[in-house]
């Protein structure tokens, strides 16, 4: 038997995973985030956005090429030096629990805000992080296949949604441009935020069945969460009237309130607790990089100790505090400023220096 | 490992029903509020009604209660001692506001806050607004109506699907309230030998009441917002050249099978123009004159565009000369003409009372029934 | 590569078992005399006090020797020993000097053990004057049983024979099926005491020898006295023993073994047991029965789609009820809820309280039923019918809506084709109740994303347990919610992890035109 055969992971669990990661949250804020800097042609800053990310993103695969049987810390050892690798494990670890912090407090205070109002905080929380313990303990495939199965346990989303078609004004869209460019385009980076995760590729390429449809899976994976994307956010724009839609929280969940059904009134609570197989993706696979990153610092096989201390620590440190809302959005920001110098800039800056150093050392060899 | 986590689950969940629950109200113990009402005292303080159904063997299947309070939360504080459960307003199905609260509390819809802002709270209810005091309605039992809410529920959306009142839910209120380009319309009732619908409250752009459209124009208005469910009927009265019988015997009734709404919008002599033109496909329901449909169907289906066209133009005059716009014809010149609009938008109302709007109607008839 | 095992799945088998089967192994095995007379001291000193171990003293016409007959009664056929053993050594006149055994299969041993074995399997072992050996001859005749119709498993088009308890006859039943040279059977001993003989049959050249090492590893690697039973086997060399899911099916038609055995995977006999394991098994295949492959495909396809909807229904539907009642009512229809806080309103009880009653009272009956001997148990479902039925709500203990959910639940479980599958159901039915009644429908979705990522994490045999759904692979779609027309069933399927995947060539019915 193939000693790691059963640690692969399908293209398509790859494609999951990054886009999973990706919309997760986004799915919820990104329309009033387009309609703040972008006004009614949100959707066309969308566009640039997710080409930027896509672009950084096959970045990231050309960069782990040099490397295939390793994650980005392996490169980095191999390249850099033993302790650019330490340093890079310590950074992306703290930013990977950062980000999955961030999501798991955004899914509790979305489920306190409109489901369970009184029961603590804490406890929805220590609740969510119960099957999180239960997918990441498996590792790099369990949460492959987690991904596929809650990518398609969302299938449902796009129905329901079309029932919100009946409430729509597609007159909204128009006139299209009404500033010009200008806000389209300087909205742009402020989406960079919801494309996050794509980073990760960076520790999924070497467990790659297919390396060689790296690109394709990452171009694949960009595009559902542009679809996803694309298709919350007009919506929005055609469901809400432009006098609101600055006026109103988590538009999508929102949007599905006005939602009434033969058999199923107020929707939005049962779409808010089954999204949670979507919101998830934002804190399983990044609980699991970070005390990925972990385990290779202290140079250990097993992660899930690192796993179990992290859970545990999260579940005593809600115990005390849990972020409010206003919070989560300041930690969002911060988040965005990470995320953007990590995934988009970072990657760019490696793969010139190690063109760099492939060419000297070429050079060197010559001579 | 995994018996400690066992052992830490099991543990958990069975410390839970100790601990937790504190979202837990049993159906039976909650007191659902299925109507809500606010009207205004006569020294101009809000009042709030509700209706609960009650889960026993009692009699009296609701419970009808008012207080007067500052704001909707207050109000339900107070209700809540009067009631067995927990007071409880997450099914809230119908919202009545009395026309003297429209009227006379200025930017009541703040009043409406406490509904968009608690996650947990519909936005579904509809909203009507009721011609008299709340009084009447919260405490009027009919014995051959079900109770309170089931019975407004029942009344507005028969109504609504017979296009003879609006469907406005407080989603669909919030939406024109926060529209430039549109001005907010309820569904207005009464209650005269029995509860009924009277037509469409109009307000404008604050939620003030400008003035009501009886049923019948409102049928016409939700055609014009290309929002007229099923089919509607016209009865229409033939010119006598047509017919050539006497005044009481020239009716048509018509009822539409399709109806095709266009409206373009322009720009010109400062001011906007809109052309509205409607295509009815429909059927002949009543004949009572003699008038041969085979020989005389085009100048028959002239003579009810042209009646049409009078209505839809009546209704738009009467809009316009209140200055209210609930078609929404802003939404189509914002959509066209953005820059001219955004002069505008500030008080669309009045530039819509100074627009100039042309209606244009053509009638086909698809079906004359199976008789001559 | 060391990365990669950073990732590492789960640990396999947690502790290496001392291997081989100590009972033999403990004293080494010690040679026959060749005397007769002290071969016979020796056997009654190894079985003192065995009054149904007989010894039959003869002397062979043939040869002109001694000999010694030995076997226990109740385990042989008399009339087998008696015509075909005991009457050509009395009689028959040999020629070359052999001794003239009527019987088909016989062996030579050379020590105590073995003999010890024979005889207590059953076997007559034949002790001969001046000779080093014994000759072993294969007399079992102990109480069978025909093979009969399957009980719990029961089919309407399938074939009406079910396993037995001897594993020959199992294996012969198998072999009726395939009769094909590729058919192997690889044979163990399990347990000290019991020498339970445990067989796994495979199709060699289609079944993956990956799964097949693994399998001989852990019914290898087992030191136990005494299996009596196949579930007993299960558990022990299942992945995941504290999983409430079944990994390996059990079954007792030989049909569904078979065409398990076909699609690559195997089968394990464990002889004494009228069932049989099929490993590796997944989620799906616990809800193919094997009346779906003899009835219309789209008939088929609409039960098993019913199946995944009951199995749905019966692990969340309680726990929904109790979650729209005391927490999320909004979720409901206002007439409907009318209704029902109607009927709540005169119950003294929890929604909790009154669904866990009416849950365990389901549930005591069912096992009342299982156990009790038919007649009586007819009665049981009456009594369970007016208590549940009548009485509970008309005392106004229980809303009729929750009887209601109850017996939709209970026939929800009853569609389900395998009983280990049930028997997890309600497990999982239990846990999503106590979440609910914590956290309304947030529980119940926590719940299940508890379960979804267990089922995932779990594996039977190396192979992961949620295929084809996790990891996806749509080429199995084809016989797991939908079950194709037989012709589209060309390639076996993947998640049994075949060496030859393609089963049959194209075979869709072109009919007269």
């Amino acid at each position: 038997m193939k000693k790691y055969a059963f640690n692969e992971i399908t293209t398509m669990q790859f494609i999951f995973i990054i886009s999973g990661i990706a919309i997760s949250y986004g799915f919820i804020e990104i329309p009033q985030v387009l309609y703040n800097g972008a006004g009614n042609s949100g959707w066309i800053t969308l566009i640039f956005g997710s080409l930027t990310t896509t672009a950084a993103n096959l970045v990231i695969v050309q960069v782990m090429k040099k490397m295939p049987d390793g994650t980005i810390l392996e490169l980095l050892a191999k390249y850099a030096g033993k302790w650019v690798g330490r340093a890079a494990a310590i950074v992306l670890s703290a930013y990977f629990l950062y980000f999955a912090y961030g999501g798991i407090v955004y899914s509790t205070r979305v489920i306190k805000a409109r489901i369970l109002q009184e029961t603590p905080a804490y406890m929805t929380l220590i609740m969510l992080l119960i099957p999180a313990y239960v997918v990441a303990r498996g590792g790099i495939r369990i949460v492959g296949r987690y991904a596929e199965v809650s990518m398609g346990l969302s299938l449902w989303i796009p129905l329901v949604f079309m029932v919100v078609w009946g409430h729509t004004h597609w007159l909204y869209l128009l006139p299209v441009l009404p500033e010009g460019w200008r806000p389209v385009l300087t909205a742009v980076p402020s989406t960079f935020f919801y494309f996050l995760g794509f980073g990760a590729t960076a520790f999924l390429y070497p467990f790659l069945k297919n390396k060689e449809k790296a690109a394709l899976g990452v171009c694949c994976s960009q595009l559902i969460t542009l679809l996803a994307y694309l298709f919350i956010t007009l919506l929005s724009f055609a469901f809400f009237s432009p006098g609101e839609i600055t006026k109103i929280n988590q538009l999508s969940i929102y949007m599905l309130k006005a939602v009434e059904l033969p058999f199923l009134e107020q929707v939005e609570g049962l779409f808010i607790v089954l999204y949670l197989f979507i919101f998830s993706m934002s804190w399983i696979p990044l609980f699991l990089l970070s005390s990925f990153c972990m385990s290779w610092l202290a140079g250990r096989a097993d992660h899930r100790i690192f796993l179990r201390i992290l859970l545990a620590g999260t579940a005593v440190f809600s115990y005390f505090y849990v972020p409010s809302f206003n919070v989560t959005y300041e930690m969002g920001d911060w988040l965005a400023k990470f995320g953007m110098a990590i995934e988009y800039a970072a990657p760019v800056l490696l793969l010139g220096y190690l063109l760099l150093y492939d060419a000297i050392r070429g050079r060197r060899r010559l001579s | 490992m995994k018996r400690i986590v066992h052992a830490l689950g099991i543990s958990l969940l069975s410390l839970g029903p100790l601990t937790g629950c504190f979202d837990r109200v049993d159906l039976e113990d909650a007191s659902l509020s299925l109507v809500a009402g606010v009207d205004i005292t006569e020294d101009h303080r809000t009042m709030s009604y509700t209706s609960i159904p009650v889960f026993s063997k009692a009699e009296k299947k609701s419970q009808e209660l008012k207080v007067v309070a500052n704001t909707q939360r207050e109000g339900r504080g107070k209700l809540d001692a009067f009631t067995v459960g927990t007071f409880n307003g997450r099914k809230i199905k119908v919202i009545a506001l009395s026309k003297r609260f429209v009227q006379e509390t200025p930017d009541w819809f703040r009043y409406m806050d406490i509904y968009f802002r608690d996650g947990r709270n519909p936005i579904t209810p509809r909203v009507v607004v009721f011609d008299g005091t709340l009084d009447q309605l919260f405490y009027y039992h009919s014995p051959n109506q079900p109770i309170l809410p089931l019975m407004l529920m029942g009344m507005i959306k028969s109504a609504s699907e017979r296009s003879e009142t609006v469907d406005t839910t407080l989603q669909e209120l919030h939406r024109q309230m926060n529209e430039e380009g549109q001005t907010p319309f309820l569904t207005e009732m009464s209650i005269k030998q029995d509860a009924m619908i009277d037509g469409t409250s109009l307000l404008d752009h604050k939620g003030r009441y400008v003035d009501m459209l009886s049923m019948p124009e409102t049928v016409l208005l939700r055609i014009l917002q290309k929002n007229a469910r099923q089919s509607v009927g016209f009865s229409l009265r033939m010119p006598s050249s047509l017919t050539g019988s006497t005044a009481n015997e020239d009716w048509v009734s018509i009822a539409t099978e399709r109806v095709k709404v266009k409206i373009d919008s322009a720009y010109a002599g400062g001011r906007f123009r809109f052309f509205v033109n409607l295509r009815f496909s429909a059927s002949v329901v009543e004949k009572l004159s003699g008038l041969d449909l085979d020989d005389h169907q085009g100048g028959a289906e002239a003579a009810c565009a042209e009646e049409l066209r009078d209505k839809f133009e009546a209704l738009i005059a009467k809009l316009q000369r209140k200055k209210v716009d609930p078609v929404g014809f802003g939404i189509y010149a914002r959509a066209h003409h953005y820059k001219r609009f955004k002069q505008v938008k500030e008080n669309w109302g009045e530039a819509f009372g100074q627009s100039e709007v042309k209606v244009r109607v053509s009638v086909g008839f698809a079906d004359e029934g199976s008789v001559k | 590569m060391g990365i990669l095992s950073l990732f590492g799945g789960k640990h396999k088998r947690k502790s290496q078992r001392p291997s081989g089967n100590p009972g033999s192994q403990a004293l080494p095995d010690e040679p026959f005399a060749t005397d007769l007379r002290s071969n016979l001291d020796k056997l009654s000193e190894l079985f003192p006090d065995t009054l149904d171990l007989t010894v039959r003293r003869l002397h062979i016409r043939a040869t002109g020797q001694d000999a010694a007959l030995v076997y226990i009664d109740g385990l042989t056929d008399k009339i087998d020993i008696n015509t075909s053993i005991i009457r050509p050594l009395l009689m028959q006149t040999g020629i070359s000097g052999e001794i003239p055994i009527e019987i088909g299969r016989m062996i030579r041993i050379y020590g105590w053990n073995d003999l010890t074995v024979a005889v207590l399997k059953g076997s007559s072992v034949l002790l001969v004057e001046g000779s080093d050996e014994a000759i072993v001859m294969r007399t079992g005749g102990w109480p069978q049983r025909n093979p009969t119709d399957p009980k719990m498993e029961t089919s309407l088009r399938g074939a009406q024979q079910g396993f037995v308890e001897t594993i020959e006859q199992n294996i012969a039943m198998i072999r009726r099926y395939l009769p094909n040279r590729e058919l192997k059977f690889k044979n163990f001993n399990v347990g000290r005491r019991g020498n339970t003989q445990v067989s796994i049959a495979y199709l060699e050249d289609v079944a993956n020898p990956d799964i097949l090492r693994e399998l001989e590893d852990r019914i290898g690697r087992l030191d136990i006295d005494l299996i009596i039973n196949t579930g007993e086997l299960a558990e022990l060399i299942e992945d995941n023993p504290y999983s409430p899911f079944p990994q390996l099916m059990i079954t007792e038609r030989p049909d569904a073994a078979v065409s398990q055995i076909a699609q690559g995977r195997f089968v394990v006999l464990v002889d004494r047991s009228p069932t049989v394991l099929i490993g590796p098994s997944s989620f799906v295949t616990f809800f193919q029965n094997i009346d779906d492959y003899s009835t219309r495909w789209s008939i088929a396809t609409f039960i098993r789609m019913l199946r995944f909807l009951a199995f749905f229904i019966s692990i969340s539907l309680p726990a929904f009820y109790i979650a729209v009642t005391s927490f999320n009512f909004e979720l409901v229809p206002i007439k409907l809820l009318i209704t029902i806080g109607t009927y709540r309103g005169t119950v003294p009880f929890a929604p909790f309280i009154e669904a866990a009653f009416m849950e365990l009272t389901l549930e005591m009956i069912r096992e009342a039923g299982v156990r009790l001997p038919s007649p009586i148990g007819q009665t049981v479902g009456i009594v369970g019918g007016i208590v549940i039925g009548q009485a509970i709500v008309q005392a106004g203990l229980i809303s009729n809506i929750m009887v209601v959910v109850v017996a939709f639940t209970a026939i929800s479980s009853f569609i389900l084709p395998n009983l280990d599958m049930v028997a997890a159901v309600r497990i999982i039915r239990f846990s999503f109740m106590v979440a609910a009644s914590l956290f309304g429908i947030f529980g119940l979705l926590v719940g299940l994303m508890i379960l979804v990522g267990h089922m995932i994490s779990l594996e039977t045999l190396g192979t992961p347990f949620s295929t084809p759904f996790a990891p996806m692979r749509f080429s199995d779609w084809r016989d797991t919610v939908v079950r194709s027309p037989l012709w589209k069933l060309t390639r076996r399927p993947v998640g049994a992890h075949p060496i030859q995947t393609r089963r049959q060539g194209d075979n869709r019915p072109k009919g007269d035109g």
